[in-house]
């Protein structure tokens, strides 16, 4: 049996993925993304070990609140470090009926991977920037990856939503946004751009965990920003 | 509900159903079943008032806190208070019915209606909490000079009510099930039928007021949470988790309604319009569909309120919903407006 290593559960999630979501975060991150809101789940194998069968029989507890859109999320931390694990949850999804949504950065395309994407219904894709030098310099990663993960969504037809974190200075800019756009053209999977703004309420984890937060001096995008590149989507 | 009363049923008071023209209530506010377990522990002392109100036993000697010692015990005290309770309540309503009939409501009756005698508990997370921190933590009581256990330490983790975990929302489900069946064994006046709620409006803060520190780790003097509510801030999976937890109290045994409030931010619930309406259908169905009885939706953000708080003026119509009634903020008193800002907000994370 293949055991996973888990950060934590949200019974609520209403904004990862279609309906209401049931949404386990993973433990263990290789990025080091200077936006992250979720510090505490970089660090490899210190969070609490579950089995598929464990989390599912959680899971469908809120089966009832799903409707016909929602359904489990793997979330994290980055759910593809785990894809044998996640692969046979969503595997356990299939048989009671829940749908399944992966929610990754998209970095890790594995023979491993692979499988566990032919039990995926939805990506919710992270491209956290359209500019490779920023994608390097404040991602610790190549563009190319995620944009070959991309692909690969594209080529098994698998419904893809491209989300990005909206920092300001950095990628609040119209030339972003138009290049965002044009990589949702160019892959017809992606049905639906996300842009979430930026928020500094983690900076208290990075104060806990005893480390810099490293956009913590960049502001939160206002309202205007979003409304304005929003509408360039 | 429909199953139990028909088409033909209406809600009285906050969540009370009952058939319209045939059934009547006589209404009687709640048992403080937090200050029950203190006292039964305390062998009939009330620390709070300083008194000796219930039946005298020794005060518990232990090390900590035994679980089945403690039920036991409090066993004692949940049969002595039901049948003081039931007995109280007839004294009431006899005298009632003797200088204040409501000749014009009853009119509106069938001639032979039938009745029920509402009885109600506060606390009820509380009591689940504290039952059990002293079975999975370890409990010690602190006593005081006079030597009633005042206060307690707690080490060890411990399953809370409101995160969807059996082994703490069994206990809740039990204790409404303990305390109706105790509460039946006493007739009660014109042989009405003995119903229960779990529904404080916002008298959680008074009964708190006057209940000292619990085993679960509440201060003395706190709020206790509204209705069957969860105990604010001790929600570890999120909503419905929360929402869980509640569902599982039965309606069989709480006929006079199980009281949820609900308070979540627009931002949790989706991000446009059309998404947080259609979301929010989802967690209604999904709660019902649970066999749960009544829940308050609040969408709104803390911020509001704490606005709302210090400029009343600014929000002359700020209504919110706290168990059955939608009321103004700003006519409640300040204490309970700082509980309804301090009640968990789901939010988004």
């Amino acid at each position: 049996m293949t055991k996973g290593n888990v950060h934590s559960f949200q019974s609520l999630g209403a904004l990862d993925g279609p309906g209401i979501r049931f949404v386990v975060f993973m433990q263990g991150c290789p990025l080091r993304c200077g936006c992250c809101h979720n510090p505490d789940t970089w660090e490899f194998g210190v969070g609490a070990e579950y089995t598929p069968e464990e989390i599912i029989a959680k899971a469908v507890r809120y089966k009832e609140y799903f409707g016909t859109e929602g359904g489990i999320t793997v979330s994290g931390g980055e759910p593809l470090l785990q894809p044998e694990f996640t692969k046979e949850l969503f595997e356990l999804c299939k048989n009671e009926g829940v749908g399944t949504c992966l929610d990754t950065s998209g970095c890790i395309l594995t023979d491993q991977v692979k499988d566990l994407l032919s039990v995926t219904d939805r990506v919710l894709l992270d491209i956290k920037y359209t500019d490779n030098k920023l994608y390097c310099k404040h991602v610790g990663c190549e563009l190319y990856k995620v944009l070959e993960f991309l692909n690969y969504l594209n080529e098994k037809s698998i419904p893809v939503t491209l989300r990005q974190v909206i920092i300001p200075t950095l990628n609040d800019n119209e030339e972003n946004i138009l290049r965002l756009r044009t990589i949702a053209d160019n892959h017809p999977c992606v049905d639906k751009i996300e842009l979430l703004p930026f928020k500094k309420i983690c900076q208290v984890k990075y104060d806990n965990l005893g480390i810099d937060f490293p956009f913590g001096n960049i502001p939160q995008p206002s309202k205007e920003t979003m409304n304005l590149l929003n509408s360039l989507i | 509900m429909r199953p139990i009363y028909g088409d033909d049923y209406a809600i009285a008071c906050c969540v009370s159903a009952m058939k319209l023209g045939k059934q009547m209530q006589f209404f009687g506010a709640r048992c403080n079943l937090a200050k029950l377990l203190l006292i039964a522990i305390n062998g009939g002392y009330d620390t709070t008032s300083g008194i000796h109100i219930g039946p005298q036993m020794p005060v518990m000697d232990c090390e900590k806190l035994d679980y089945d010692e403690v039920m036991e015990r409090y066993d004692i005290y949940i049969k002595w208070l039901s049948n003081l309770y039931v007995n109280t309540m007839n004294i009431i309503h006899y005298m009632h019915d003797k200088y204040a009939y409501e000749k014009i409501q009853m009119a509106l009756h069938d001639t032979d209606v039938e009745r029920f005698m509402a009885f109600g508990i506060a606390g009820l997370s509380v009591v689940a909490d504290s039952l059990s921190a002293i079975r999975y933590a370890e409990v010690t009581p602190v006593k005081n000079k006079n030597g009633f256990i005042e206060d307690f330490e707690i080490s060890g983790n411990f399953p809370k009510y409101g995160n969807d975990d059996d082994r703490v929302d069994l206990i809740a489900k039990d204790m409404t099930h303990r305390f109706i069946t105790e509460l039946r064994k006493t007739p009660a006046y014109r042989h009405a039928i003995h119903t229960l709620s779990v529904l404080t409006i916002t008298s959680n803060v008074m009964y708190g007021k006057n209940t000292g520190a619990t085993p679960d780790g509440r201060k003395a003097f706190a709020p206790f949470a509204p209705g069957a509510n969860p105990m604010h801030n001790r929600e570890e999976n999120g909503a419905l988790a929360s929402l869980n937890s509640v569902a599982k109290i039965s309606y069989d045994d709480c006929r006079d309604g199980v009281s949820n409030t609900f308070s979540i931010t627009p931002d949790a619930l989706g991000r446009d319009e059309g998404e947080r309406i259609t979301n929010l259908v989802s967690i209604l169905d999904g709660y019902f569909a649970k066999k749960a009885h009544h829940i308050n939706v609040n969408v709104l953000n803390r911020e509001t309120l704490m606005d709302a708080y210090e400029n009343p003026e600014a929000y002359p119509n700020l209504t919110i919903r706290v168990s059955g009634y939608a009321v103004n903020f700003n006519k409640l008193s300040r204490e309970q407006q700082r509980e309804v800002i301090n009640r968990t907000f789901h939010e988004a994370i």
